[in-house]
C-alpha cells in the first residue's frame, strides 16, 4: 500500500531538523530583549518571506532575525502543494525550505532556483572549502545532481542507510555485534533481523530490523549502487529495474517484506518513523542515519544499549550515500535575496549552526564545526567513531530531474505490496515498474525540455 | 402481543443506540488516559489514572482558541452572507419579473446538483495566482452569491406570502429594495434559521476547503485538530487528538441539542422537496 | 434534472397581467403606471438574481473553464514547456489501469455504501415511527453521529481502528483473535464503510418526517382491509415515501462519488498527503488530488475531474430518468406550501 510518498517522509526528514532548531533558536545572541515590537513592525520595510516549519523560529528568535537583518520577517508553512502555487504565481517566498537529494535536481532543472555560487564567492563566513561533500546533493549541472553550480545548503544531513542497533537485544538472543568498521552484507543484515524479531501468537512483538529509512525508492538505489548498478540511466531520463543489480535488490526487498520482520510497504508502521517503536523497546535494528542519535540521547536507558554501525552492502561495492540534505534554497524570483544570503550566512555558519551541531541531530554541513560534534558519552563516542570512518564511503546517488521522488515511491507502493504478497517474479515486478516510472520520467522530459 | 412488540422495538432501537454511540465512548476513554497507556499490551479498556491533562495539553500545544475562533470567524461570516444573499436572490426569483428569469432559474436548479468540490481545485488555482490564498475573501465571495439549494427554500416561502402585502407597500412608494428588507425578510425567519444552521455547520466541519486556501496560522480548527497534534517528531498524539476532538465535536453537540427543532427541521426540509 | 417541469407553471402567478382586476381606479390614470413599474420591476429582478449570476460566473463557470482549458495541456503548473496536447490526457484517462480502478472501486463503494446507508436510515425511522415511550431521546441520541462533523468523526474512527492502542484491535485480541492492521489495506475500505454509514442519521430524520406525513386513515384502512403489517409497508407506505427516498438515493449517491473522507483516516490528511491513502480507498476524488498536489500532473488531473463532473451529471440525470413516473416533484409555487415540520417529539 502506498505509505511510501510524503507524509511520512516527510516527517521523519523533518524531525532531523526540528529537535536541533529548537535548541539552537535559544541561543541566537541575546538583542531580543530591548526590542518589543511585533513582527508586523520590523526595521526596514523590507519583507523577508520564509517557507519553513511553523515552529522553525520562536517569537523571540524572530525578533532578534528582524533586528540583525533590519527586515520584517513572515514565516510560511512548509507546505509543497502552497510553494508550488506561489512559484506558479512568480510570486515565491525568499527562502524555502526543501530536501536537497530529492528537491534540488527537480527545482533546478525548472530553472526556479537561484544558482548561490556568485554569493559564495563574496562571503566571508560560508566559504565553499568548508562545505562537506553532503552538500553537493544540492547541486545540479543542468544534466545531473552532485556537481555545477550550487543551489542550496544542507543544514545537517546524515548518511541515511547506516543502522542503530540494540545490544541488550543482540545479547538476549545470543548473537554477536555487528562490527564498527566493517559492513555487514544485506543477507546478513536480514538474517540477523529474523533471528532478533520476537512474536507472541503470530503477531510481532519486537521488530527485528527497519531496513527502510528514507523510502524505498531511495533504498533501492542504495542497494543498486552498492551491487555495482545503476537504477538510473547515465541521461536520467530513465530506470532500468531489470539489470541484474537491481533485480538483485528487488529480490531482497521482497524477502524483506515477506518475512514480516519490520514496517515495511506491506505492513507500515503508523508513526511513519521507527522513533516511537525504537523507545518502547519494540526494535532491534532500525536503519536511521547519525540523526538518530538525538533521539536515543533523549533517553538514558537508550544510550546505555544503543549502537550504530555501517551501512549494509549488497555487493561488493561499498556506499553509504544521504538521501536528506534537509536545508534552504532561494527561488529564482525570491524579492529580496540579500537578506535572504544573511539569513543563510547566520543559519549555516552561526550560533544556531554550532547548537545543531552539538545537539547531534545530524552531521554538520561544515566541516569546521565537526569538532562540536557530542562525544560525552560511550555511544556517542562509538557514533562518532564509526562516523568518521564512513564519511569516505559518501557518494551522491543522483536523482532524476524529469520525476519527483515520491511520485516514484507512489509507483513502488502501488506495485509493490500485491507483487510481493502474490510472490511475482521479480523480472516480471521490474518490467512493471519500469513502464510505469518510465512513462512519468518521459512526461516530465518533455515539459522540461 | 402488542407488548412484544414493542418489547423488540426498544431492544433493536438501544441495540442501534449502543452500536452508534460507542465510537462517542471510545472517543472520551482515550481522551481521559495517559500517553503512556496507548501501547499497553493488552489495550486499556479504562483509564488507569484519568486525568484532565489532554485537555489542558490539546488546548496549548497549538493556540486551539486561536484556532476555534478562526473556525467562528469563518462559519460566522459565510453563514451569515449566503444565507442573506439565498434570501436576496430568492425574493427576486418569486416577486419579480423579467425577461430571461425561467432561464436563469432553471440555471441555478441545475447547479443545485453541481459537486462543489469539483470547482473547488481550479478556484483554488485561480485564487492563488490573484494572491486570494491566506484571506477569508473567498468565504465571503462564496457567501455573497448565495447557495442555489437555500435560494429555493427562500423563493418557495416568497412566493407564498399574499400579494396585498407587498402591493400595499407599492403604493406607500416603497422600493423593491425596502420591501425585501422591511416585510419579507423578517417574516421569513424559519428559512432563516434553517439557512444558518446549515450553512453554519457545514461550514464548521468543512475540511478541504481551509486546508487547501488557508496557510496554517489562519486555518481552522477542523484542519488543526486532525494535522497539529504531532509531536517534534511528527509522531501522532492519540490522547491529545482525542482530548481535541472532543472539545471540537461537544460545541456542536450542545449546539444541537439546543436548536435541535432547528437542526432537525432544516434537515428534514434538505430532504424534502 | 428537468427544469421545465419546475419552470413551467412559474410564470402564472405573479406575472403583472393587465386581466388582473385593476380595482376601481380609472384605467387611464393606472396604465402608464403599471408600464413603469413592470420595467422597474424587471430591473429589480436582475438586482437581485445578479450577485448569484455573477458567482456562478465567477466562481462555477469559470473555474470549471479553466480547468477545461488546463485539461488539454500536459501542464505541471511549474514548467516552462507546457503545452496542448489536445485529447491526449482523455485518452490516458480511459486507458491508465489505475485510474479505471479507481472509477470501479468507487463504483462500488457507492453501490454498496448508499443502498445501506439508506436501508439503516429507514430502518431506524421505522423503529422510531413505532408507538414508543422517549421517542424523542431516542431520535436524538440516533441522529447525533450524524451531526459530528466530518474531521471529528474520522479522527474518532482512526483512534477506534488504530493498529496498537485502537479497541477494534483490543476485541480482536480478547476472542484471541490477531489484531489487523485496519486503516491499511486490505481493511481500511471496510472502516470506510463503517464510518460512512455511520452517518446514516441525516437519512434517518428525513424518512422518519416523509413517514409521519403519511395519513394515519391510510394505514389504519388498510388494516381493517386485513393487509399485515408488512404489506401495508411495501404497498402504502414505502411507494408513498418514494420521492423522500429517491431524493436521498440521488444526494447520497453525489455525495459518495465526490468522497474524500479516505484522506482524513489516512496518515497524513493534508492534501498533499493523497499518495498516502491505502489502495483499497484509493477513490477517483483521491485520485484526483494525488495527480494535482502529489504528481503536479495539472493537465491530467483536469481531464479527471471533468470525466468525474460529467460522469456525475450523467449518473444525476439518469436516475432522474429511470425515476420518472414513479416519483413525482411538485413545485409549483402555488401549490408548495412551506412545511414547518414538528416530528414526532414527546
Amino acid at each position: 500500500m502506498p505509505v511510501s510518498a510524503r507524509g511520512p517522509l516527510d516527517r521523519r526528514r523533518f524531525l532531523a531538523a526540528s529537535a536541533g532548531v529548537a535548541l539552537a533558536t535559544a541561543a541566537l545572541p541575546g538583542c531580543a530583549a530591548s526590542v518589543d515590537s511585533g513582527s508586523g513592525s520590523g526595521g526596514g520595510g523590507k519583507t523577508l518571506t520564509v517557507m519553513t516549519l511553523v515552529d522553525e523560529w520562536d517569537a523571540k528568535t524572530k525578533r532578534s532575525i528582524e533586528k540583525m537583518l533590519d527586515v520584517t520577517l513572515r514565516i510560511i508553512t512548509y507546505d509543497v502543494t502552497k510553494l508550488n502555487a506561489m512559484l506558479a504565481s512568480k510570486n515565491p517566498p525568499d527562502v524555502v525550505r526543501g530536501i536537497g537529494a530529492t528537491d534540488a535536481p527537480y527545482f533546478a532543472a525548472r530553472g526556479l532556483m537561484t544558482d548561490l555560487d556568485p554569493y559564495f564567492a563574496k562571503s566571508e563566513v560560508l566559504k565553499v572549502s568548508d562545505l562537506a561533500s553532503a552538500n553537493d546533493v544540492w547541486r545540479f549541472d543542468g544534466e545531473k545532481q552532485g556537481t555545477g553550480p550550487r543551489y542550496g545548503l544542507a543544514k545537517d544531513y546524515s548518511q541515511d542507510s547506516m543502522f542503530w542497533y540494540r545490544t541488550d537485544m543482540f545479547e538476549e538472543a545470543g548473537l554477536e555485534l555487528p562490527s564498527d568498521t566493517e559492513p555487514l552484507s544485506m543477507d546478513e543484515w536480514l538474517d540477523l533481523g529474523e533471528r532478533l524479531t520476537r512474536r507472541r501468537l503470530g503477531k510481532v512483538k519486537v521488530y527485528g530490523l527497519n531496513a527502510t529509512g528514507m523510502g524505498v525508492f531511495s533504498q533501492l538505489m542504495w542497494m543498486t549502487a552498492s551491487a555495482g548498478g545503476s537504477v538510473f540511466a547515465d541521461d536520467m531520463a530513465s530506470v532500468d529495474f531489470s539489470s541484474p543489480e537491481a533485480l538483485k535488490a528487488i529480490q531482497w526487498y521482497a524477502r524483506y517484506a515477506k518475512a514480516d520482520i519490520g514496517p515495511s510497504l506491506l505492513n507500515p508502521n503508523p508513526d511513519g518513523w521507527d522513533g516511537p517503536t525504537y523507545q518502547a523497546s519494540r526494535m532491534a535494528m532500525s536503519c536511521s542515519g547519525f540523526w538518530f542519535g538525538g533521539v536515543i540521547a533523549a533517553e538514558p536507558k537508550l544510550t546505555e544499549v544503543s549502537r550504530f554501525a555501517p551501512a549494509p552492502q549488497l555487493g561488493g561495492h561499498r556506499v553509504s550515500p544521504c538521501f536528506g540534505g534537509t536545508g534552504f534554497w532561494m527561488p529564482k524570483d525570491a524579492q529580496n535575496k540579500e537578506a535572504a544570503w544573511k539569513l543563510f550566512e547566520w543559519y549555516f555558519a552561526g550560533q544556531p549552526a554550532k547548537d545543531r551541531a552539538a545537539a547531534g541531530w545530524g552531521l554538520p554541513s561544515l566541516d569546521s564545526l565537526r569538532a562540536s560534534m557530542p562525544k560525552e558519552n560511550a555511544f556517542q563516542k562509538q557514533a562518532y567513531a564509526v562516523q568518521e570512518q564512513e564519511a569516505a564511503y559518501f557518494s551522491v546517488l543522483p536523482v532524476s530531474p524529469y520525476a519527483q521522488t515520491d511520485a516514484l515511491n507512489g509507483v513502488l507502493s502501488k506495485v509493490l505490496p500485491d507483487a510481493i504478497r502474490s510472490g511475482t517474479k521479480p523480472g516480471k515486478i521490474a518490467d512493471a515498474l519500469n513502464s510505469r516510472m518510465n512513462e512519468q520520467l518521459a512526461r516530465g522530459k518533455e515539459l522540461v525540455g | 402481543m402488542v407488548l412484544a412488540r414493542r418489547k423488540v422495538v426498544y431492544l433493536l432501537l438501544i441495540a442501534a443506540l449502543v452500536l452508534l454511540l460507542s465510537p462517542f465512548g471510545w472517543l472520551l476513554i482515550t481522551a481521559f488516559k495517559a500517553p503512556s497507556e496507548l501501547r499497553a499490551v493488552p489495550i486499556h479498556w479504562w483509564p488507569h489514572h484519568p486525568s484532565l491533562d489532554n485537555f489542558s495539553q490539546a488546548l496549548t500545544l497549538f493556540d486551539y482558541l486561536g484556532y476555534a475562533r478562526n473556525s467562528l470567524t469563518i462559519a460566522g461570516l459565510y453563514s451569515v452572507l449566503i444565507t442573506l444573499a439565498s434570501a436576496w436572490a430568492g425574493y427576486g426569483f418569486a416577486r419579480l419579473q423579467a425577461p430571461g428569469k425561467r432561464f436563469v432559474f432553471g440555471l441555478m436548479l441545475a447547479t443545485m446538483m453541481t459537486p462543489q468540490i469539483i470547482t473547488l481545485i481550479p478556484t483554488y488555482l485561480l485564487f492563488a495566482k490573484v494572491g486570494l490564498v491566506n484571506t477569508y475573501i473567498p468565504w465571503i465571495l462564496w457567501g455573497l452569491c448565495g447557495a442555489p439549494y437555500l435560494i429555493f427554500l427562500f423563493r418557495q416561502f416568497f412566493t407564498n406570502m399574499p400579494k396585498e402585502m407587498e402591493e400595499a407597500a407599492v403604493l406607500d412608494g416603497c422600493g423593491q429594495i425596502r420591501i425585501f428588507w422591511r416585510i419579507f425578510l423578517p417574516q421569513s425567519w424559519p428559512v432563516i434559521a434553517t439557512g444558518l444552521i446549515l450553512s453554519f455547520s457545514w461550514s464548521w466541519g468543512d475540511y478541504i476547503s481551509p486546508a487547501l486556501l488557508l496557510d496554517d496560522d489562519r486555518t481552522t480548527l477542523s484542519v488543526k485538530i486532525a494535522t497539529g497534534y504531532v509531536n517534534e517528531h511528527g509522531s501522532g498524539l492519540f490522547t491529545l487528538v482525542a482530548a481535541g476532538s472532543v472539545m471540537y465535536i461537544v460545541p456542536v453537540l450542545a449546539l444541537f441539542l439546543v436548536l435541535q427543532r432547528g437542526f432537525i427541521t432544516s434537515t428534514a426540509t434538505s430532504g424534502l422537496k | 434534472m428537468s427544469t421545465e417541469q419546475l419552470t413551467g407553471p412559474d410564470a402564472t402567478p405573479d406575472a403583472p397581467s393587465p386581466a388582473r382586476p385593476a380595482g376601481g381606479e380609472p384605467g387611464g390614470r393606472r396604465a402608464p403606471r403599471h408600464g413603469s413599474q413592470q420595467a422597474r420591476r424587471a430591473g429589480a429582478f436582475y438586482v437581485f438574481a445578479g450577485p448569484w449570476v455573477l458567482g456562478f460566473l465567477g466562481l462555477t463557470v469559470f473555474p470549471l473553464g479553466y480547468a477545461l482549458w488546463l485539461s488539454f495541456t500536459n501542464s505541471d503548473g511549474l514548467s516552462p514547456n507546457a503545452r496542448f496536447v489536445g485529447l491526449a490526457n482523455y485518452r490516458e484517462v480511459f486507458a491508465d489501469p489505475d485510474t479505471l480502478a479507481s472509477f470501479a472501486r468507487t463504483g462500488l463503494f457507492a453501490a454498496i455504501t448508499v443502498p445501506l446507508t439508506i436501508v439503516a436510515g429507514l430502518v431506524l425511522a421505522v423503529l422510531l415511527n413505532q408507538p414508543i415511550r422517549a421517542r424523542g431521546l431516542f431520535r436524538t441520541l440516533l441522529y447525533l453521529p450524524a451531526v459530528v462533523p466530518p474531521v471529528g468523526a474520522a479522527l474518532t474512527f482512526k483512534l477506534i481502528f488504530d493498529r496498537d492502542s485502537g479497541s477494534a484491535n483490543g476485541v480482536l485480541d480478547l476472542l484471541g483473535v490477531n489484531g489487523l492492521t485496519w486503516l491499511g489495506d486490505p481493511y481500511a475500505r471496510y472502516v470506510l464503510i463503517m464510518l460512512t454509514v455511520w452517518g446514516c442519521g441525516n437519512v434517518m430524520i428525513i424518512s422518519l418526517a416523509g413517514l409521519q406525513d403519511i395519513p394515519g386513515e391510510l394505514l389504519d384502512a388498510a388494516r381493517v382491509d386485513g393487509a399485515s403489517q408488512w404489506q401495508s409497508f411495501t404497498r402504502i407506505v414505502l411507494p408513498l415515501l418514494s420521492p423522500v427516498l429517491f431524493f436521498q438515493v440521488v444526494t447520497q449517491l453525489i455525495m459518495t462519488l465526490q468522497t474524500f473522507v479516505p484522506l482524513l483516516i489516512s496518515l497524513d490528511p493534508s492534501p498533499k498527503g493523497v499518495s498516502a491513502v491505502p489502495d483499497s480507498n484509493y477513490l477517483i476524488m483521491i485520485d484526483v488530488f494525488s495527480q494535482f498536489f502529489a504528481n503536479g500532473r495539472y493537465g491530467y488531473a483536469s481531464a479527471l475531474l471533468w470525466v468525474l463532473f460529467l460522469f456525475i451529471m450523467l449518473v444525476t440525470l439518469l436516475v432522474f430518468r429511470l425515476s420518472k413516473g414513479a416519483v413525482f416533484y411538485s413545485v409549483d409555487p402555488e401549490q408548495a406550501k412551506p412545511k414547518t415540520r414538528t416530528i414526532g417529539d414527546n
